[in-house]
């Protein structure tokens, strides 16, 4: 770099730079299954993204929790999206939350959501200490006056190889030194069946999270069987975490 | 600690630290559906995409896999830098992946029948 500021990390990762916006929380919440996240208005911001995690679990349950998602409309251009965190009880009159289901293998729905919204700026404040960096159109990248940080820590990507009951798994594991159930993961991109063709759990992307291995399985839809051929295309996924965790 | 950079807020919390992996958004856009092959036609006759064995040749309810580039801010295409994508698939064609990366351009495959997105985001 020729000016400007650049914060490394103890992995040699820049962290905080000049050129590239830091995302900031925008809204974190707990929401109980069968809601759809309270984000509207004026909280919705262009390239925003949001992330999403069992809640209040029992994370030595070996049957491990997934979050049920049905994504209604979603839009990253403008930063709207309507997600619906899918009832327990909503299929079959089954209460998903006590039942494990195996066939695909989801294990059992959480019956509550933790979510962060997170945005790629920060707010500039009026206090005067503090650190703020700027990039070099005069746009906020990062303000030390806020709450908390949000860390992004991993992708993955699927391997659509086989499929087992219309679905492929892939297992991501959060290592030593972190708990998986403080783990998020990105929703953003969760859509997999336009609306009118969704209707259940079973058209989304989702997740699956175990103590056991430390590990989360990503689970993407392979449906219909029919179709495995065209429809097997590799799906990325993002995983992050709360500063301080 | 002992070595780093060590932020706090007004509160006292620690903001960053030398264990920190703050991510940073690179680049964002949305790909269009190709409303030129798939015109007003469709959006006026839904049962179309409903009932496309009868009223519509099936590439025309269910979109085609088309790849396309787009142009980023320069990015450095290593390991700290992912590029994710969303778009929806349809019954027989599927949604959106990302075909290749490089510095100034990212290549996507899609269904053209919808809009698809995408992020490149450095993680910490």
């Amino acid at each position: 770099m020729s000016y400007g500021l650049q914060i490394k990390n103890g992995s040699n990762n820049i962290i905080i730079d000049e050129a590239f916006k830091n995302f900031q929380i925008v809204a974190i919440g707990t929401s109980a299954a069968g809601t759809s996240l309270p984000i509207t208005g004026n909280l919705l911001v262009e390239g925003g993204l949001v992330f999403a995690k069992p809640s209040g679990v029992n994370t030595s349950d070996s049957a491990g929790w997934h979050i049920g998602i049905e994504m209604n409309f979603y839009s990253a251009h403008t930063g709207q999206f309507d997600v619906n965190l899918t009832s327990t009880t909503d299929w079959s009159g089954v209460d998903r939350s006590t039942s494990a289901i195996t066939s695909p293998n989801l294990g059992k729905q959480a019956p509550n959501i933790d979510w962060i919204y997170i945005k790629p700026s920060a707010t500039p404040t009026s206090t005067e200490y503090g650190l703020e960096v700027y990039a070099a159109d005069g746009t906020m990248s990062f303000s030390s006056e806020v709450s908390g940080m949000f860390n992004i820590i991993s992708s993955a990507v699927s391997n659509p190889s086989s499929q087992v009951d219309f679905h492929y798994y892939t297992p991501w594991y959060a290592g030593s030194g972190r708990n998986v159930f403080d783990c998020y993961v990105c929703i953003g991109n969760f859509l997999h069946f336009h609306i009118g063709q969704s209707g259940n759990w079973g058209w989304g992307h989702t997740a699956k999270w175990q103590s056991s291995g430390n590990k989360l399985t990503l689970i993407q839809p392979a449906w219909p069987a029919s179709a495995s051929t065209s429809n097997n295309f590799p799906a990325t996924y993002l995983m992050g975490q709360l500063s301080g965790n | 600690m002992s070595y780093g950079l060590e932020i706090r807020n007004s509160s006292g919390t620690v903001i960053v630290n030398e264990f920190s992996n703050l991510g940073s958004l690179v680049a964002h856009g949305v790909i269009s559906a190709d409303n030129v092959k798939y015109d007003s036609a469709a959006a006026a006759n839904p049962n179309w995409v409903f009932n496309p064995l009868w009223n519509a040749p099936a590439w025309f309810a269910y979109g085609e896999r088309t790849n396309i580039t787009v142009s980023v801010p320069d990015y450095i295409n290593d390991a700290q830098y992912h590029v994710i994508a969303v778009g929806p698939s349809s019954i027989f064609v599927s949604g959106t992946e990302v075909i290749s990366t490089s510095t100034g351009s990212i290549t996507i495959r899609r269904n053209d029948k919808f809009d698809s997105y995408f992020y490149i985001v450095r993680k910490g």
